[in-house]
């Protein structure tokens, strides 16, 4: 036995717990009661406790014939750190169908579902529960050198002095814009997490839409994830973390098997759920912004490395979706009383801009905005778009208040959580993105002005004028 | 090994490894047709059912009657980078699951391959005798489609130089797939690639379609 082999069975499964990330694939064995072996891979091990191991049970059908004949298993797992390799001897012990076990690698079975959109039909059966009786490492290679762990997750983890900045610079914030910016920057100053993504809830709640982001080509503004779909849209879906560390596994595996249960004819073609981010993010952390229980939004911290977040980083970033959904929903409640009172807008003319005109072209089906051809923005933020600019043609208006676009009845917008502020921010930031010829600027809270510097060709298909 | 939570743990197993002094001993591959040992099985593990088995399957494997025609694209597709997991089972009935290190077809009509494996993994090499069943599964690191093949071993050889030679290039492989397509490192992979070889003619009659889906399991048919 050598020390390495005496540290894991003195400590249990507590010991080799990053094994149970899913980086790479487990491999099971099991054998028949006339000692013919059967062997395959499996995406996910759980761990239950220090003794307990935990398997999802869809496919196993001569795995789960096996174990009712021979309830015994060999499994193969390896650390995605420092990359040993572990040899587990179990006994079955118990299937469950419903309790926190099974929660949770059901959990583990939608999340996978969900990349390619068979929810429907890829779900958890039962959650096989296992005794380890042994564990042996078979590491090899012993003279080659350790790989280098990883540096630790991204962030600083239990970070209470960064936690407490962040606190104090999201209180100093005067507006929605300022609150998702400082946000987005305080996680990158003060904890590292580079690639950062802010959604909020639609009126609906039917979907999120991308209000800020960091560390992307593009900032993704705008880009939308249907609750419940993906990692982002069931930790919306849930109002719960979600934390994955091997997507890439998980997608190989999706898609794998969405193609089979296309073969069978059971689900039609479908496609993979575009999510916005990194396309090759192997890390991600989705935690939802809450305020008085109710959702509000997700806040995303992705990373390219395998296991880059743990349990620090997702209390961590849980905290700080507290605070930012409250600190928004308070913004919000905030607006709406001080418009109540405010007075009516002072008006400027517009300026008289020459050259070449930008085109926009307005579909009031969807309110789907283009400029020049390029689509910019759809939904409530394009009807708003679309609203102001036929306000500046027809009025020379270039100043206004939330409140009286609120007003428009054009715009259809529910009388509770219309998230009026965050459409305005989302437009702003789409017009910033674009370096379009026209932009919004705040002039004061629940104030802004439409700065236009061409001529406009306003094009409605069905809209109003 | 050890055990922990003061359950039974398997049997501890001495083997002699390629290049170890032997003695007296045969090793574990001059061991003859593998008997089931019933050691301690409460639950329904049948020797003598298993014996039974195993002697019909190995009688018409032996004889050529039943052997699996392996197609030619599943020959490229076994001979590649594709991931490889032997399954065992011991005297007592238990599995034994471990790594293969590459192989080469050697009849693709009568089903026979030359499979490298571990010569370190005692517990796995202690049932790797003559006779015994054995299951093999390739997995195409990109795709996640898998195969099983299951037969019995015919043979347990000293790796050659050219078995060496075969699971370098095969870990080569290996290694670049899995870095193109996890990107994990080929240094962190090297963790994980034994020193030494073994080589085990394995003749397999039956395959099934173990790819993750609503069909893993099926018996591949028309080809066994």
């Amino acid at each position: 036995m050598t020390p390495a082999d005496d540290r894991d069975a003195r400590h249990g499964l507590n010991a080799v717990r990053n094994c149970f990330h899913g980086v790479v694939p487990a491999v099971i064995a099991t054998a028949s009661a006339d000692g013919t072996p059967n062997v395959t891979f499996l995406s996910r091990v759980c761990l239950v406790d220090n003794e307990r191991v935990a398997l999802s049970n869809q496919f196993f059908s001569k795995t789960a014939r096996n174990l009712a004949e021979n309830p015994r298993a060999s499994v193969l797992l390896v650390d995605p750190v420092n990359y040993e390799q572990y040899r587990l001897t179990l006994v079955y012990e118990r299937t469950e169908r419903r309790g926190p076990v099974f929660e949770r690698l059901r959990e583990d079975v939608d999340a996978i579902a969900s990349i390619t959109g068979m929810q429907a039909v890829f779900k958890l059966r039962a959650a096989d529960i296992y005794r380890t009786v042994q564990i042996e490492r078979v590491t090899r290679g012993g003279s080659r050198p350790v790989p280098p762990p990883f540096a630790g997750p991204v962030g600083t983890g239990a970070s209470f002095a960064g936690m407490a900045e962040l606190s104090a610079r999201l209180g100093r914030c005067g507006d929605l814009d300022a609150l998702v910016s400082v946000t987005i920057s305080g996680l990158a100053e003060l904890f590292g997490f580079d690639h950062t993504l802010i959604l909020l809830l639609d009126e609906e709640g039917k979907r999120l839409y991308t209000i800020a982001s960091r560390g992307y080509g593009t900032e993704g503004v705008g880009s939308e994830v249907i609750v419940g779909e993906g990692i982002i849209g069931m930790a919306a879906a849930r109002a719960a973390p979600m934390r994955v560390g091997n997507l890439r596994q998980m997608a190989k595996y999706s898609r794998q098997v969405r193609r089979s249960y296309e073969g069978t004819g059971e689900i039609g073609p479908g496609h993979e759920i575009p999510v916005p981010g990194l396309a090759d993010a192997n890390s991600r952390v989705a935690v939802p912004l809450m305020a008085l229980g109710q959702l509000v939004g997700v806040l995303v911290v992705e990373s390219r490395r395998s296991v880059a977040f743990d349990d620090d980083d997702e209390a961590l970033l849980t905290a700080i979706g507290s605070v930012l959904g409250s600190a928004i929903e308070a913004e919000r409640a905030r607006e709406r009383d001080e418009q109540a009172s405010s007075a009516p807008p002072q008006t400027a003319s517009a300026p008289s801009n020459e050259g070449v005109a930008t085109t926009v072209r307005f579909f009031a089906v969807d309110g789907s905005t283009f400029l020049d051809g390029d689509y910019l923005i759809k939904g409530v933020a394009g009807r708003v778009l679309w609203s102001l600019l036929h306000r500046y043609e027809t009025d020379g208006r270039v100043d206004f208040t939330n409140r009286e676009v609120r007003l428009d009845p054009t715009l259809e917008l529910p009388d509770f959580r219309d998230n009026l502020e965050s459409r305005l921010t989302l437009l702003k930031r789409r017009l910033q993105e674009r370096g379009a010829s026209i932009q919004i600027e705040k002039t004061g809270r629940g104030r802004f002005r439409l700065v236009v510097t061409t001529a406009l060709n306003l094009e409605g298909v069905d809209a109003p004028r | 090994m050890s055990d922990i939570g003061g359950q039974s743990v398997v049997d501890g197993v001495s083997v002699a490894v390629m290049g170890a002094s032997r003695g007296s001993s045969p090793a574990p591959w001059e061991r003859r047709v593998r008997r089931p040992r019933h050691r301690e099985a409460p639950w329904d593990f049948s020797p003598r059912k298993a014996s039974a088995t195993f002697a019909k399957k190995f009688l018409t494997a032996i004889s050529g009657e039943f052997g699996a025609v392996i197609d030619a694209e599943t020959v490229r597709m076994i001979e590649s980078d594709v991931s490889l997991v032997v399954g065992l089972v011991d005297g007592s009935g238990a599995p034994i699951v471990s790594r293969a290190c590459g192989l080469n077809v050697l009849d693709a009509n009568a089903g026979t391959v030359r499979l490298l494996l571990d010569a370190e993994d005692a517990p796995a090499l202690a049932e790797l005798v003559h006779g015994a069943v054995i299951a093999l599964t390739t997995g195409n690191v990109r795709t996640h489609e898998a195969k099983q093949f299951k037969g019995h071993v015919v043979s347990i050889e000293a790796a050659t130089p050219a078995d060496n030679a075969r699971a370098a290039q095969y870990y080569d492989d290996f290694c670049r797939v899995v870095e193109e397509s996890d990107g994990i490192e080929r240094a962190a992979v090297e963790r994980l690639i034994p020193t030494r070889f073994v080589a085990c003619l394995i003749a397999f009659d039956e395959m099934f379609d173990q790819t993750p889906g609503p069909g893993a399991g099926a018996p591949i048919e028309g080809e066994t």
